[in-house]
């Protein structure tokens, strides 16, 4: 059944893409570029490498209309990952009689895996009627694992005793992308694009680890006979009147520090400095009220300096000896906020938001050092632990909370803005899964921990629809 | 084509090419590996290479703590050690040491009189000042006249032992290992002779002669206080498990195992009768002992779920009860050289004495007993003219005419009594007190 839907995309790939059909509604194209592994799963401690590995692909985008457009590819990509684990040989301290037996060493436990995939996505896409056009856009994919392993027989033999096997013969997830194009002649515009996908099928049995990717790529886009663009297809200065434009988009960066907003913290948690980038998206609902919505991936997360049983947050247990931490911990979210903005003011305007957001968690990493000690009458070892750690097995996948932020909007080449603002976020309730399988259950274990963040944000507000 | 080769031939692309890679580079390189770096490593040893001395002396050797370490720099000097005495109540020379170069920090020991295992900690502190847990450092310390509860192996394995005081040799079964004594009450050696591998039963006769039967039905027996060894004939034929073992002073030798009846040697073990042989049913006895008139007396289970005093007037033939009138529940028997038969029981928890050979009895110490009859102990022996007896769940009696008795040491957790050749006493632990045995040392 698999392999007929299979055919019939091809199908229908090479269907679309035959000379008949070709007209100025469709464009097709190449893109290379990098592939950026990002395993998702219950991953509690180990550095799991973010190993670069190539993708290429053909796609095939139509025009549904100025602005919007079906996309879809034949692409082949890369998940190369790496897990380096410590091989903690101080958890329980080995003494000798004698200095000849007394070497102490370690020995760095490293699996790899490499998956290589032929992924088919489809996807929307949105597009600004800019020359240099900022695309976004978001689908689903489907996958078939290349470079499989498990025969035939060990997959027919688990089929019959019901039994997972792994790594799966195909996986399907969503797949996000971003990009800018530049005409560079009539027909042919070169871009750069920005993915990520998320796999949903577990691909790695041991951590639930399913696939994940950022990408990076660029490549080139014909249109044939598409007409001579020139700057007058793309905005006009007239464009500018902002009392008759509704839409805009605004591709946004700021610099973000993160903080365990609980009231009930523990121990000593301090704020950390993270990012945040991404584009806002607002629709004018009338002359100083506006609906704002986007994507963002932004960096939160915290710091912790104290004595605890856990890298990433504070525990304690009278039975267990506790560990000096001083870590940070980086939680990455794909971020979708939903704003309602008021603006007072003309040219430069104030404005002022409020709403709520949904924080979909990518990764969770620890990293920094602590101090272990371990002693007793017969003997003492003291050793530095250069933590870095996958921990988002610890952490809940989705974060809901609420946001409020103030700036400045500034005219900017007249039909647009340049804006500077801070928007301050806090979760609504504890991020901390606590009750999975990873839970230790020590006396004193601090689950209440929340993303709180205040980000410096800049924007470029561009016009896009009246 | 032209248009693509401009397309790369621009200045733009190239850019954006060279910022992909080195984003690529720094995104790749920009995570260091987990690792671990020992910062300190030190390891505390804590030794006493000769940890047995008389009460109230000084150990042979110094006592002393080594710090090593595995770390560079390797400097172990300066740590302080502080030694205190916790049990036994002796001193040490030095209480609080400093380690030299070479890691060590040493102080002589003055075992105490108070108890029999003695106690000094070691308390190490590191030059940082970070204080550790204290250990223990563990000697014995020879108590004579007093008892010594002793909890370290063989001795406290202890399962059975024979001595004879005109040949001065007294040796000692524990976990299957034959041991010999030597300078002094707790100084046993184990005898490497193949031949006594899996021992389990001793007994020396009345010339000096030790005869040891193993777990695998042999008996072997020395004439020349153990300096050879040489095998018996197997007591009772094509038996692979141990029996029981008892010598009559006489001289004869008498061996049972439950459904083997009876066997008998009268020429120290070179043959064997069989004079009670039995046929689904069981028999077994624990001591024999040959009364003036020939009888033969001992504490027997003959196919009845109890044990009785029985005797035998045919050498072993026949069994008869000794008496109707006898205590019943008995858990032990002694034949006096007068011929007087005392019976210890558990129900009517006490001993009894019979002068009139076995017809009438009484009382004559009243205490309870808790125990289990089913061990084949020894309960009672003489050295000089005193009688040592056992009584589990009180203690260890004293008497020289099973009369008056005096309590030579309280303590309720006992089963089985032995002395050794200079009248030293073990008394092997039982219950709350088991895999301990109570030495009670005379020089």
């Amino acid at each position: 059944m698999k392999k007929i839907k299979l055919s019939l995309f091809i199908c229908f790939l090479l269907g679309i893409m035959s000379p008949v059909v070709l007209a100025q509604k469709y464009s097709f194209g190449e893109y290379t570029g990098v592939n950026f592994s990002n395993l998702h799963g219950n991953l509690l401690t180990n550095k799991w490498m973010p190993k670069v590995g190539p993708n290429a692909g053909l796609f095939l985008e139509y025009s549904l209309n100025k602005s919007f457009s079906l996309q879809t590819e034949v692409a082949y990509v890369t998940h190369y990952y790496e897990m380096k684990s410590y091989y903690n040989q101080s958890t329980d301290p080995i003494y000798y009689d004698d200095y000849s037996s007394s070497s102490i060493y370690y020995n760095y436990y490293s699996h790899k895996y490499d998956f290589s995939f032929l992924r088919f996505p489809l996807f929307i896409k949105y597009k600004t009627p800019t020359r240099l056009q900022l695309g976004l856009g978001g689908g689903m994919f489907y996958s078939v694992l290349l470079n499989d392993d498990v025969t035939k027989t060990e997959r027919d033999a688990a089929k019959k005793e019901n039994r997972k096997i792994y790594p799966p013969k195909y996986d399907w997830g969503y797949i996000f992308s971003a990009d800018l194009s530049y005409p560079i002649t009539k027909d042919i515009r070169f871009f750069v694009t920005g993915r990520i996908t998320s796999g949903q099928k577990v691909f790695i049995e041991s951590v639930k680890g399913e696939n994940g990717s950022s990408e990076l790529g660029f490549g080139l886009k014909y249109t044939p006979n598409s007409r001579k663009e020139n700057i007058n297809d793309y905005m006009k200065p007239s464009d500018s009147d902002s009392s008759i434009t509704r839409c805009y988009i605004r591709p946004v960066a700021g610099l973000l520090v993160g903080w365990n907003s609980s009231t009930k913290k523990a121990g000593n948690y301090s704020a950390k400095i993270g990012s945040s980038i991404g584009a806002a998206f607002e629709y004018r609902l009338g002359k100083t009220v506006s609906l704002q919505s986007g994507i963002l991936f932004e960096r939160k997360g915290y710091a912790l300096s104290d004595s605890s049983l856990y890298y990433h947050r504070i525990a304690t247990d009278d039975k267990y000896p506790e560990n000096k931490v001083d870590s940070k911990v980086e939680l990455d979210y794909v971020t979708i906020p939903l704003n309602l903005k008021f603006s007072i003011g003309n040219p430069v305007s104030f404005y002022f938001d409020l709403g709520l957001y949904s924080g979909f968690k990518v990764n969770a990493l620890c990293h920094g050092t602590a101090i272990e000690k371990s002693s007793g009458s017969y003997g003492y070892t003291l050793q530095k632990i250069n933590i870095n750690d996958a921990v988002e097995g610890y952490y809940h996948a989705v974060d809901f909370g609420y946001q409020t932020g103030l700036g400045f909007e500034f005219p900017f080449r007249k039909n647009l803005k340049f804006d500077i603002g801070i928007t301050y976020s806090e979760s609504f309730s504890p991020i901390i899964n606590k009750t999975n399988e990873n839970s230790v259950g020590y006396s004193n274990d601090d689950v209440s921990i929340k993303n709180g963040s205040v980000v410096l944000q800049f924007g470029l507000q561009i016009p896009i629809s009246r | 084509m032209k248009q693509i080769s401009n397309i790369f031939r621009s200045r733009k692309l190239l850019q954006i090419q060279v910022f992909v890679v080195l984003l690529s580079t720094i995104i790749s390189c920009n995570f260091n590996d987990p690792s671990i770096e020992i910062l300190a490593n030190y390891n505390f040893s804590y030794y006493n290479n000769n940890p047995v001395a008389v009460g109230g002396e000084y150990l042979k050797d110094s006592i002393y703590v080594q710090v090593y370490s595995y770390t560079t720099p390797t400097d172990v000097s300066g740590f302080t050690v502080e030694f205190k005495i916790k049990n036994g109540g002796g001193t040490v020379d030095k209480q609080v040491v400093k380690t030299k170069k070479d890691g060590k920090a040493s102080t002589r020991w003055k075992l105490g009189t108070d108890s029999f295992t003695q106690i000094v900690t070691a308390r190490v502190t590191d030059p940082n000042g970070n204080v550790f847990p204290e250990a223990q450092i563990v000697a014995r310390g020879l108590l004579y006249n007093a008892w010594n509860e002793v909890n370290y192996y063989p001795l406290n394995q202890l399962s059975d032992m024979a001595s004879d005081t005109i040949t001065h040799q007294s040796w000692m079964i524990s976990a299957s290992k034959v041991y010999k004594r030597g300078d002094n009450f707790l100084d046993w050696q184990q005898v490497d002779e193949s031949k006594l591998n899996g021992g389990r039963e001793i007994e020396i006769d009345k010339n000096g002669v030790v005869y040891i039967g193993t777990w695998n039905g042999e008996l072997v027996k020395s004439t020349d206080h153990g300096l050879n060894w040489i095998k018996c004939t197997k007591p009772i034929p094509d038996n692979p498990y141990f029996f029981y073992l008892w010598i009559t002073n006489d001289g004869d030798l008498w061996a049972t195992r439950y459904d083997r009846g009876l066997w008998h040697s009268t020429d120290g073990g070179i043959t064997w009768s069989n004079p009670l042989a039995v046929t689904g049913e069981t028999f077994t006895m624990n001591g024999a002992y040959r009364l003036k008139n020939g009888w033969l007396v001992s504490m027997v289970n003959f196919g009845l779920l109890k044990m009785e005093i029985m005797k035998s007037e045919d050498e072993g033939k026949t069994w008869n009860p000794i008496s109707t009138t006898a205590p019943e529940y008995p858990y032990s028997v002694y034949v006096t050289g007068k011929d007087e038969i005392i019976i210890f029981t558990q129900s009517i928890a006490g001993i009894f004495k019979s002068t009139d050979l076995g017809k009438t009895y009484r009382k004559v110490f009243e205490g309870s007993v808790t125990f289990n009859t089913s061990a084949m102990q020894s309960y009672v022996k003489k050295f000089g003219m005193d009688y040592y007896i056992a009584i589990p769940g009180h203690g260890v009696l004293q008497t020289q005419d099973f009369e008056k008795f005096e309590t030579l040491f309280t303590e309720p957790n006992i089963d089985g009594l032995y002395i050794d050749h200079t009248g030293s006493i073990a008394v092997m632990g039982w219950l709350d007190k088991l895999n301990t045995s109570f030495f009670y040392g005379r020089k």
